[in-house]
């Protein structure tokens, strides 16, 4: 495979985390035998350079938690994670670590800190020290790319669920990471809204060549990355591309997930004799029923 | 009788200043009990405005709305009625959630609505059962849950309170394919045993095509359709000019059409899809 001559950006080596109180020092082995439940379990797992990543799990699985944990929000019990060379324990680099690694959170209300969309946008940047300009013309770019120019003169909270989620989208955009954690951030948006995120997260990826991690309960959005992962009780249990990952049904939905509808068609096809080749998106599906097809009398 | 009915139903945010946005505009709809009807729009289309005047929370600007025949805005009286006869669920359900315990937030509008200790507690223990909340998470703080975890709380306090019109604003959004499918099936369930009115505002049509009995497409502050799941989606091509999604089958359906392949294009369900290429081979009119 080619990641193997990329550079491990996000790296997790034996990572553990639990919400619950541990006493100080108190070990792994003990922090288990006492019942401690570890939303992210022993995890090891690299993100390479350039990859578009989808994290798929059921609710509960760990996902939020892990993203959490690669943005230095949380900091692992046990275990360490080195971030663009960085190990998340360094208080004193967090600042660094925030520039290189962005987060949008699920709830977009808890990332909008201004008055107004425009100032909103401007608040990263701003803390980050650039001048006048430069911060001017983040700002315009970012809430362009996200179709939200026309509103920087509103009041975020007063915009629509939706609009609120590509102002925080907007936020993260003109700080200009290397990488992007997404936490379900299309969730809230309606087909169009969601179409354009992918869009853009395609787009950082594709043109811009950031690191793109996004999570995401929607099947036809995680067939859209290069990787997918999948979480259950804090471990990975699936890991590969699309394809790999969505070709055993029955293993997808037994961990309370789904493949794309497209996907299924397929299968359900292949039963009946066609001969299909693999199918993610709508797109591949019209494309090889079209081919397969033979019409009588046209 | 129409459980729920507006006339002319207007609203605009910000009055008089100059970010004035008319968010919805001359809505006429009337319900009858009994229906579960979805909600479809783009975002920012009025979903949660029109709905937010249903209990009374938005004052309409211009119009009426009457629940049970009742103009709503008549007196203090018939407001605070509306307010148990309308369980409404928001978008965000970290808003709602706000008590020590999960047990606590279910049973929050029971408890306003002066049930017995023991009333309550059967709502709390039938509304978590019902949403998938299991007994060791009742203890729990609602702030230390998933996202996912968060909704099906908040689902489960609004059900609490048996209203005569349940509805939930996005109740799928943020929950994984099974969860979907689970709350999704318990809104149903919800709805034959009780017969009650249900409403659901949702951005996917596939959850929409699952469960409805009847859809309200809102478009650009309107009412744009109203009717039946087969009704709608005879005219998916009009949904998906308005910025809405079909299912991605009816979508695959819809280009092979484009091709020259002589299908149906009211499909939205995999299963449906599969029919219809089997019927076309067993008569004649495709081969593979
Ligand atoms: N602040 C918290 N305090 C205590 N437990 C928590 C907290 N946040 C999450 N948990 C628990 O940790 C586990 C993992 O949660 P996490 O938020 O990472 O899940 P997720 O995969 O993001 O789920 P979802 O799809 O619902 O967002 C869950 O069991 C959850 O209840
Ligand atoms: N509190 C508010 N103040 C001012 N304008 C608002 C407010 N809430 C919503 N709006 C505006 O009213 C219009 C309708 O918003 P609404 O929230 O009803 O849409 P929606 O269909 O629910 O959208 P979404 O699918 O994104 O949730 C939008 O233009 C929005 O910007
Ligand atoms: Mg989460
Ligand atoms: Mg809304």
């Amino acid at each position: 495979m080619s990641e193997t001559n990329k550079e491990a950006v996000i790296r997790l080596r034996g990572v553990s985390f639990t919400y619950d109180e541990l006493p100080e020092g108190i070990s792994e082995a003990e922090a288990r035998a006492k019942g401690a439940p570890m939303a992210v379990d022993a995890l090891d797992l690299d993100i390479y350079d350039g990859e578009c990543v989808a994290v798929l799990g059921h609710n509960g699985s760990g996902k939020s938690t892990f993203a959490k944990l690669c943005n230095g929000i949380l900091v692992p019990d046990y275990g360490d994670i080195l971030v663009y060379g960085i190990n998340t324990r360094e208080e004193d680099r967090l600042l660094e670590l925030r520039q290189k690694v962005g987060m949008v959170f699920q709830n977009p209300d808890n990332q909008i800190v201004a008055t107004v969309v425009e100032e909103d946008v401007a608040f990263g940047p701003e803390n980050l020290g650039f001048p006048p300009e430069e911060i001017r013309a983040r700002v315009d770019s970012a809430l362009k790319a996200v179709r939200m120019y026309k509103y920087r003169g509103h009041e975020p909270h007063k915009l629509s669920g939706g609009q609120k989620q590509r102002v925080a989208i907007a936020g993260i955009l003109a700080m200009k990471p290397e990488c992007i954690l997404f936490d379900e951030s299309t969730a809230m948006l309606d087909p169009k809204g969601r179409r354009d995120i992918m869009r853009i997260i395609r787009k950082m990826h594709d043109e811009m060549k950031k690191t793109v991690v996004y999570i995401t309960h929607y099947m036809e959005e995680a067939a859209l990355a290069d990787r997918v992962i999948v979480m259950e009780n804090g471990k990975v249990i699936s890991d590969g591309t699309p394809v790999e990952v969505f070709s055993d049904i029955d293993r997808i939905r037994a961990v309370g997930l789904d493949v794309p509808e497209a996907t299924e068609l397929g299968a359900l096809l292949r039963e009946e004799g066609m001969a299909l080749p693999d199918i993610l998106t709508t797109e591949d599906c019209i494309e090889a029923l079209a081919n397969t097809l033979t019409v009588k009398g046209a | 009788m129409a459980i729920l009915k507006t006339e002319h139903l207007t609203y605009s945010y910000s009055t008089g200043t100059p970010f004035e946005v008319t968010a919805i505009e001359d809505i006429d709809l009337e319900i009858e009990t009994g229906e579960l009807v979805a909600v479809i729009g783009h975002t920012g289309s009025g979903k949660s405005t029109l709905i937010q005047h249903f209990n009374g929370l938005l004052k309409p600007k211009e119009g009426k709305v009457y629940v049970d025949g009742q103009d709503i805005w008549e007196s203090k009286k018939t407001l605070r009625a509306s307010r148990f006869a309308v369980g409404l669920c928001f978008q965000y359900p970290e808003y709602q959630l706000f008590e020590e315990t999960v047990y606590k937030d279910i049973a929050f509008g029971p408890k306003n609505m002066k049930l017995s200790e023991e009333e309550i507690d059967r709502r709390v223990r039938e509304a978590a059962r019902f949403t998938g909340v299991p007994d060791d998470m009742l203890e729990k703080s609602p702030f230390d849950l998933s996202g996912g975890e968060k909704r099906r709380v908040a689902i489960a306090g609004v059900m609490a309170m048996e209203p005569k019109i349940l509805i939930l604003d996005e109740p799928t959004a943020g929950l994984d394919p099974k969860g979907r499918d689970t709350i999704l099936g318990l809104i149903q369930n919800y709805r034959e045993e009780t017969g009650r009115t249900v409403m659901i505002v949702s951005h996917s049509m596939d959850d929409v095509a699952k469960i409805a009995t009847k859809v309200l497409v809102i478009n650009d502050k309107h009412a744009a359709m109203y009717g039946t799941v087969d009704e709608i989606y005879e005219r998916s091509e009009e949904l998906i000019a308005m910025g809405l999604d079909v299912p991605q089958v009816t979508k695959v359906f819809l280009g092979l059409r484009e091709k020259g392949i002589p299908v149906r294009t009211d499909i939205y369900t995999v299963e449906q899809a599969r029919a219809e290429l089997l019927d076309l081979r067993a008569k004649g009119v495709v081969a593979w």
